[in-house]
């Protein structure tokens, strides 16, 4: 009893297929993404109101929306930059949707991911958006720049193209440090380095990872999790590196311990770590629930090989509490980075909830 | 589990419930507000560094620009009918339509012609000198603005984003002067002034680790930068300690590499360091053989010597004679914990009887670092004018006889200096420091330290007529004064009276721009000790240093306690009447002591 609780705060039902949810910086409010069963896009935001999901403001445009983010966009701004199934990325002032104010049409086919950096926290580098879609290659946009990504990661031509479908910022602790870290369908994790424009790490997971995170954007890289299907996640400790060798790219490649976590029985969609403590993070599975967890540091986080070179250490998670919301997977989840403990998550069953976790602060 | 247990923690979670509902409704109402006031704050205008791609591709158009104009089309020549009979005017006119077309494409809104491009150049260049002078005034904020406006209008430049980095610096506003280097940086690599800054930058935001890239970086560009390398070293320092503490801290082992790395250059640099111990050894040898240049005469066994090395008591005696002073002075400069010993009897017969049991005590030098740390005492100096040469003799007696009861009353030592000014022939002003202790009284008795008497570890030596002609000549270059100084470095008085001869207005022209922070913190210190004490100006000096090419970069990495003793003679300064309120700000403002 003494464990944090899982409630239901608020729930509402809407008869859209929902597929991202963001609180929108600084408010009570939030935005969510999905499609009307008839295909077009739709973009709504809703506040909370004394307890109640109230719609604020509707908007329909004609391809249906995948998944959005508010991270390259400041506090005065909040602009909302969305990707779409048609593989556009566009930029929104919510208060004026007649036309984006960014448009490009980034990718050939569906956005499956996108993630933002650079608007909120002042002097980490340059707003950035990095897209990632079922062509196979990850995209990173500057909203200063019209129509040409910044950089772009794809296969070489002629190689197979993966789908990829998660994509998330890191490392971004000054402003020439920046890492992307993208999923891809057949289990393979790529991290690729802005700074220096080089792959810098690669595994396989030998499932598809539907979600990476990293447990915080603007500081030298810490842990980053991944989700994947059956069922299963891995923290990787991203802290150390360590060079293999014998390999063509043995500079570059890195070991990093993992832990493996089977919870969910099914498919776990989304990671998203608590915005007011990074150890703690939450994953949603594919039966509709969701698992809180806690990251417990080793004692030592660093240790060398016999050959001298450092190898991290990987410490334990503890599963908190875990919560079924749903009968349907939970498609997405998003922390409320100003209420500590109050997260926004959509499902397939077409429900918005409004869920509050206690005693985060305790832990 | 206990029923009741379990029943008041349900109810304390429906509790905990309900306060955080209640809490949650506050909550709206609270974000309610802040996002109105959210709305109505003007936006905050934050360096931003530029578009990922857009330098480089820029460099490249020009670049290609270039390339374009070298390469001439073939020019068919008039006569060459056949040629001209082969060309096709349809598609050379087709291909220059296209060309003019991909141009405009390319370029969309972003194309300025040449001339307004020219103009909006100009404007910038405007603009920077007019921040280049706001920021001589040290008017940070309007500089910033100017830079600001020239960026705007040619954001190609990296001197702008240099220079206004380094008015952020200056603002404090360190985020904004690190992504205003990286610009400059991306801009052109190679610009050591910007690394400089992003490593200020960055040390101050206790990004150490890329601050010492940035450092190395200037080390490769420029490796006879010395600031820079002055702060590498200081900043391997703090590296080494940092990650030994981190280490202990969440107990990892992560600094192992970089300590290692570490240590490499500290081997480098710590040889440096043997260097200059070597030197500094050979001129105390110097020294050492300038005192048995003055005749000694060693009566007894060094009993003192094994005393002292017990590190209670040092004494440092010296006698002189001085023709024109009647006056035979014994000097006992005796300091506690201190290390090392002197002690010099000039043999003169009619001070020092044969008959008399003199001891001598020879110099013991000790390296820094295995002196005492225990704080020095002052010793109080009487002055007594020995008439008889008997009475000379019974204080040097219970001068030993004092310090050998330092050996049963250990901390009853009475040591005093008193300095008095003695003003003798028409160029040396010889100093003469004195103690008479008190042929009755065998004890000696504390005393109170002296306000306005010299610092703490320098040790006043007396210096006879010939020493001080050992004083090197006046320098021309900073070669001749850095060789110069490092034969006078040892001996303050010798350095006082070195620096004493060179007017303070030559700085600028011996040194040009080598001087170095070591260097100048020596001179200040020199200043701050003789000067001050002897009461000569000081000002010339200072205002001298401070017109020294590149004294900004200097004084940048001036040490705390260098700024104290600028503030220290500054201040002496004023008392002295030598300098007006305007020399006074303008120091300040060289010297950054605010």
């Amino acid at each position: 009893m003494e464990k944090p609780q899982v409630i239901t705060y608020a729930e509402k039902s809407t008869s859209l297929s929902l597929f991202d949810c963001r609180w929108i910086p600084c408010s009570a409010k939030f935005v969510v993404l999905g499609s009307k069963p008839r295909g077009t896009g739709v973009i709504n935001v809703y506040e909370i109101n004394e307890g109640d999901i109230q719609l604020v403001k509707e908007v329909e445009k004609t391809k249906a929306f995948k998944c959005g983010t508010y991270g390259a966009s400041s506090l005065q701004d909040r602009y909302l930059a969305t990707g779409d199934f048609e593989g556009k990325l566009n930029i929104w002032n919510l208060e004026d949707t007649t036309a984006p104010i960014y448009s490009a049409a980034a990718h050939k086919e569906i956005i499956n991911s996108i993630d933002g950096i650079g608007g909120q926290n002042i002097g980490c580098g340059a707003p950035e958006i990095v897209t990632g879609s079922r062509d196979g290659s990850v995209k990173v946009w500057d909203p200063r720049q019209k129509g040409k990504p910044v950089a772009t990661m794809e296969p070489a031509e002629g190689d197979a193209r993966r789908d990829c479908w998660a994509v998330a910022f890191g490392n971004s602790y000054n402003s020439e440090e920046r890492i992307v870290c993208s999923g891809y369908d057949n289990g393979d994790i790529k991290m690729f380095d802005l700074k220096t424009m080089s792959l810098r790490w690669e595994t396989n997971v030998k499932n598809g990872v539907c979600g990476i995170e990293f447990d915080r954007r603007d500081i030298s890289m810490n842990k980053m999790v991944a989700t994947t299907l059956e069922s299963k996640f891995y923290v990787f400790d991203v802290r150390t590196q360590h060079p293999k060798k014998g390999f063509a790219y043995l500079t570059e490649k890195v070991i990093v311990e993992f832990v493996t976590l089977q919870a969910h029985k099914s498919t776990i969609w989304v990671v998203r770590h608590l915005p007011q403590n990074r150890e703690i993070f939450a994953t949603c599975g594919g039966a509709g629930t969701l698992c809180l967890w806690k990251y417990n540091y080793p004692a030592r986080r660093v240790m060398c090989d016999t050959d001298g070179n450092e190898m991290g250490v990987m410490g334990t998670t503890s599963l908190l509490q875990n919560a079924t919301l749903s009968t349907q997977p939970i498609s997405n989840l998003d922390w409320s980075p100003d209420k500590q403990g109050m997260a926004v998550c959509t499902s397939f069953d077409q429900t918005i909830r409004i869920i509050i976790v206690t005693k985060l602060n305790t832990l | 589990m206990d029923p009741v247990l379990l029943q008041k923690q349900v109810r304390d979670n429906a509790e905990d419930l309900r306060n955080h509902m209640q809490e949650l409704k506050n909550w709206e109402a609270e974000m309610k507000r802040k996002e109105s006031e959210l709305l109505a704050s003007a936006s905050g205008n934050q360096a931003l560094p530029p578009v990922r791609s857009k330098i480089k591709r820029t460099s490249i158009d020009q670049k290609s620009k270039h390339e374009k104009q070298n390469e001439r089309p073939v020019r068919i020549s008039g006569y060459d009918y056949t040629a001209w009979d082969k060309f096709d005017v349809d598609k050379a006119c087709e291909e220059l339509d296209i060309g003019g077309h991909e141009e405009s494409e390319e370029d969309g809104d972003d194309r300025v012609s040449d001339t307004e491009e020219k103009r909006l150049r100009e404007e910038a260049v405007y603009e920077k000198i007019m921040g280049n002078d706001l920021v001589k005034n040290q008017k940070w904020k309007e500089a910033i603005q100017c830079y600001s406006r020239a960026i705007k209008c040619f954001p190609y430049d990296a001197i702008f984003y240099a220079n206004r980095a380094l008015c952020y610096l200056k603002t404090q506003d360190l985020r904004s002067a690190e992504v205003d280097c990286t610009t400059a940086l991306q801009l052109d690599s190679s610009y050591v002034k910007a690394y400089q800054r992003r490593a200020m930058a960055r040390i101050r935001l206790g990004q150490l680790q890329e601050a010492r890239a940035d450092l190395l970086k200037v080390m490769e560009l420029e490796p006879k930068n010395m600031e820079s390398k002055a702060e590498l070293m200081k900043l391997e320092k703090k590296i080494n300690i940092k990650p030994q503490q981190k280490s202990v801290k969440d107990s990892s082992s992560g600094a192992c590499s970089i300590v290692i790395q570490q240590t490499e250059k500290q081997a480098q640099t710590s040889s440096v360091i043997f260097e200059s111990e070597k030197v500094e050894e050979e001129t105390g040898k110097q020294n050492e053989s300038e005192w048995s240049c003055s005749k000694q005469i060693i009566k007894e066994k060094n009993k003192l010597i094994p005393r002292t090395s017990g590190k209670k008591t040092i004494v440092a005696t010296e006698i002189e004679k001085k023709a024109k002073c009647s006056s035979n002075q014994e000097i006992v400069d005796g300091q506690s914990g201190e290390s090392w010993l002197l002690q010099n009897i000039a043999s003169q017969e009619q001070i020092w009887p044969t008959h008399g049991q003199v001891t001598l005590v020879q110099s013991i030098h000790k390296p820094p670092h295995l002196r005492s740390k225990k704080a020095l005492k002052r010793i109080e100096i009487r002055e007594v004018d020995n008439t008889s040469n008997h009475e000379c003799e019974e204080s040097t007696k219970a001068c030993t006889n004092g310090a050998a009861s330092v050996g049963n009353e250990s901390n009853q030592i009475a040591l005093g200096i008193d300095a008095r000014e003695h003003k003798s022939d028409k160029e040396q002003t010889l100093e003469e420091i004195c103690e008479v202790i008190d042929a009755e009284s065998n004890k000696i008795k504390p005393v109170p330290e002296k306000a306005n008497s010299v610092s703490q570890n320098t040790v006043t030596e007396l210096l006879s007529g010939k020493e001080s002609e050992e004083v090197p000549p006046i320098p021309k270059t900073s070669v001749q004064f850095l060789a110069a100084w490092k034969k006078v470095r040892t001996n303050p008085r010798l350095r006082y009276l070195y620096l004493k001869q060179i007017p303070g207005a030559d700085f600028p022209k011996i040194f040009h721009d080598c001087l170095e922070s070591s260097t100048l913190s020596d001179i200040i210190s020199t200043i701050k000790t003789g000067f001050l004490q002897f009461k000569e100006p000081a000002l010339p000096y200072i205002m001298g240093l401070s017109n020294v090419r590149r004294f900004g970069a200097l004084a940048m990495f001036m040490s705390q306690n260098d700024k104290a003793g600028i503030k220290e003679i500054l201040k002496y300064c004023k008392e002295q009447g030598e300098c007006s309120e305007e020399d006074c700000t303008d120091i300040v403002k060289k010297y950054e002591l605010y």
